[in-house]
């Protein structure tokens, strides 16, 4: 009896200690960094779940005509974005209206997209889906489309025990994919965690960061999930005044979601309508091109005066914030499976 | 499927209430001038003009029984789309244990904010539904659409996607109601109450958050009334 009983014990131990090992792998809090917002308990990561969601951001059959996929405009190599595209193109060439940003850190994040209109992750991919220049697409229809493949029942059977797709398990399944992409290993979190060292140059570049930019770009994920408008002069053709949109209040107009620097080498071009092509042109925008309106930031409107040398120091320091591992992270990559 | 089947039958009928049991129907029913409405139906309005519906789709959330003002029942995971193309929505049954006694049905015509924030749903909260709007995240609390010669719009249409959660365009609305007891509880929906209430020559389009839908949402509200 006793016997049995250390037995079941110490089968159960092994086997939360095995379950808390690999959850460690599917979503760990990197070091010093805030609680995540998402409510994993709602949804909570399971690898096969999380693969659903990965071939399903791979898939273009979320597109009316089966040619856009999530990865169409948010590529592995650029963070997630699109590059060298000002505007997302979608379906048929269309181009919306706005600059597609960075995946990183999702998890973090309260309210999406630039003017914060889609109000939790699971909810983000329904815009995509049914945008019309986006991929033009119904969830009901994609559902269909979904459960007549040969593939993807026998998937979601596997995962969530019912081979019956509902919006809820593909919505669920893609959030699963995007929250994993989580990017924490840059030069900066190497030095942070005294395995590396700034150059004298980054180092410099990093004091600046503090004074100038870190009441909104806020470490350690590079944002401090509010709106704020830094001061770019309204696009006459594009009229977008940004979270206003949404809450339709004068105090938020001109004001949008402040993006993440991390990876910002790689996710150009930049800005919520990807006005600007490179990180000079931004930083000479905080130095000389702000418009004063009666949004703008109370810390921009102080100014930011930056020498020469202090702009490459400062350009140096958002360097470190490229994280290769994350780039070329194969888990996030096309599943070959 | 048969057994599915078997599980629809019995979500549609109370004869399978067991023991101490007992269960309550509250069937809704959209009207035009008395009778029951027909999807796709032309009906009179004043002075000539005529209106059809082709949609009315509303969720019905959190019902509460009361007797002489005090709660007596709260459904669990009270969330209900009732959508006149498929009839068997339109009826809901409460379980509740046969000692309680009501006079008085409380609900409310939409969803709460929290549930509107809280990620991905199942059942008649699921997105696919066509009840949750893409690029502003919410649930339209009620849909009604179909067409009148007053509508100067394509194919004469109107569309009143009435949703909107955060403050101030709230649109969800309370309704409460006295019930008889022990009996099966007609809620009925007059349109027509409800269109002389809201002047779609000029309201045809409501398809975001805003006053207008809280407006024409509590007009909507208004004309629930329980059949005698
Ligand atoms: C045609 C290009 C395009 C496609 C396809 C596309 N997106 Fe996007 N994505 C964008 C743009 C543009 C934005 C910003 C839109 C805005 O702010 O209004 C965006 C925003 C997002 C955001 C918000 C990020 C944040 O931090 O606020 C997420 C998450 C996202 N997309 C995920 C997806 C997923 C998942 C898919 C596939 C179902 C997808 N996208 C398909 C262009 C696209
Ligand atoms: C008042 C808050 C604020 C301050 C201070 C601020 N930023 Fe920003 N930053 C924003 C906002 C908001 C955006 C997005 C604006 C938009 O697209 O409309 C942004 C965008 C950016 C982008 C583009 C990111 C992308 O993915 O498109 C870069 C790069 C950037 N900021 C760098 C900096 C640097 C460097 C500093 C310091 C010199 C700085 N910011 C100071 C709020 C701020």
């Amino acid at each position: 009896m006793r016997k049995t009983v250390v037995i079941s014990i110490l089968c159960s131990a092994i086997a939360l200690l095995s379950f808390t090992v690999k959850k460690q792998l599917l979503f760990t809090i990197p070091e010093g960094w805030p609680k995540p917002v998402y409510d994993f308990k709602k949804n909570p990561l399971t690898e096969q779940k999380i693969e659903i969601g990965r071939r399903l951001f791979y898939d273009p059959i979320l597109s009316r005509d089966s040619t856009t996929s999530c990865n169409s405009c948010h590529l592995q190599y650029t963070a997630f974005t699109h590059v060298d595209h000002r505007l997302s193109h979608g379906i048929d060439n269309r181009i919306g209206t706005r600059n597609s940003p960075a995946l990183v850190n999702l998890a973090w994040s309260k309210l999406f997209m630039w003017d914060g209109a889609v109000n939790h992750l699971d909810v983000q991919a329904l815009a995509p889906i049914a945008n019309h220049d986006e991929m033009d697409e119904s969830l009901e229809h994609v559902i269909k489309k979904l459960q007549a493949t040969s593939t993807y029942p026998a998937l979601f059977y596997e995962a969530f025990g019912d081979s019956v797709i509902t919006g809820e398990v593909v919505l669920k399944s893609i959030s699963q994919f995007m929250l994993t992409l989580v990017s924490a290993n840059a030069k900066y979190d190497k030095v942070k965690r005294g395995e590396d060292t700034f150059s004298v140059k980054e180092a410099k570049g990093y004091a600046l960061f503090q004074k100038n930019c870190a009441s909104c770009h806020a470490e350690p994920l590079f944002t401090n999930m509010q709106f704020e408008n830094n001061g770019l002069p309204l696009d006459d053709s594009l009229k977008d005044i940004g979270r206003m949109k949404i809450t339709r209040n004068a105090a938020d107009s001109l004001k949008f979601k402040v993006p993440t620097l991390r990876n910002i080498e790689f996710s150009q071009p930049y800005m919520h309508d990807g006005r600007f092509k490179n990180l000079s042109q931004v930083l000479n925008h905080y130095i000389m091109g702000v418009s004063h309106s009666s949004t703008l930031n109370p810390r921009l409107q102080k100014g930011v005066y930056l020498s020469g040398n202090e702009k490459t120091e400062l350009v140096a320091f958002l360097l470190t914030l490229t994280d290769k591992e994350f780039l070329y992270n194969t888990k996030f990559s096309y599943s070959k499976k | 499927m048969k057994l599915l089947l078997g599980v629809v039958f019995l979500m549609l009928t109370c004869r399978f209430a067991a023991g101490a049991e007992t269960c309550v129907p509250l069937r809704f029913v959209p009207t035009y001038g008395g009778k029951p409405v027909v999807l796709e139906q032309y009906y009179q309005l004043h002075g000539g003009d005529s209106v059809m519906f082709e949609t009315f789709k509303c969720y019905i959330s959190d019902i509460t029984f009361y007797k002489a003002g005090k709660q007596v029942l709260k459904e669990k995971n009270s969330y209900h789309l009732l959508n006149a193309e498929n009839e068997e929505t339109m009826s809901l049954f409460i379980h509740m244990d046969d000692s309680i006694h009501y006079d008085e049905v409380q609900f409310n015509m939409g969803i709460d904010s929290a549930t509107s924030t809280s990620g991905a749903l199942g059942g008649d909260l699921d997105p696919a539904k066509g009840m949750f709007w893409t690029w502003q995240s919410g649930y339209i609390n009620c849909k009604i659409e179909g067409r009148s010669n007053l509508c100067k719009t394509r194919h004469n249409e109107f569309q009143l996607h009435l949703g909107g959660y955060a403050v101030p365009d709230n649109s969800l609305q309370e309704v409460r109601l006295t019930i008889p007891e022990g009996a099966e509880v007609d809620i009925v929906i007059p349109l027509d109450k409800f269109l002389s209430r809201v002047d779609i020559a000029k309201q045809n389009a409501i398809m975001s958050p805003g006053q207008d839908a809280v407006v024409v949402a509590r007009k909507l509200a208004s004309v629930f009334e329980v059949k005698k």
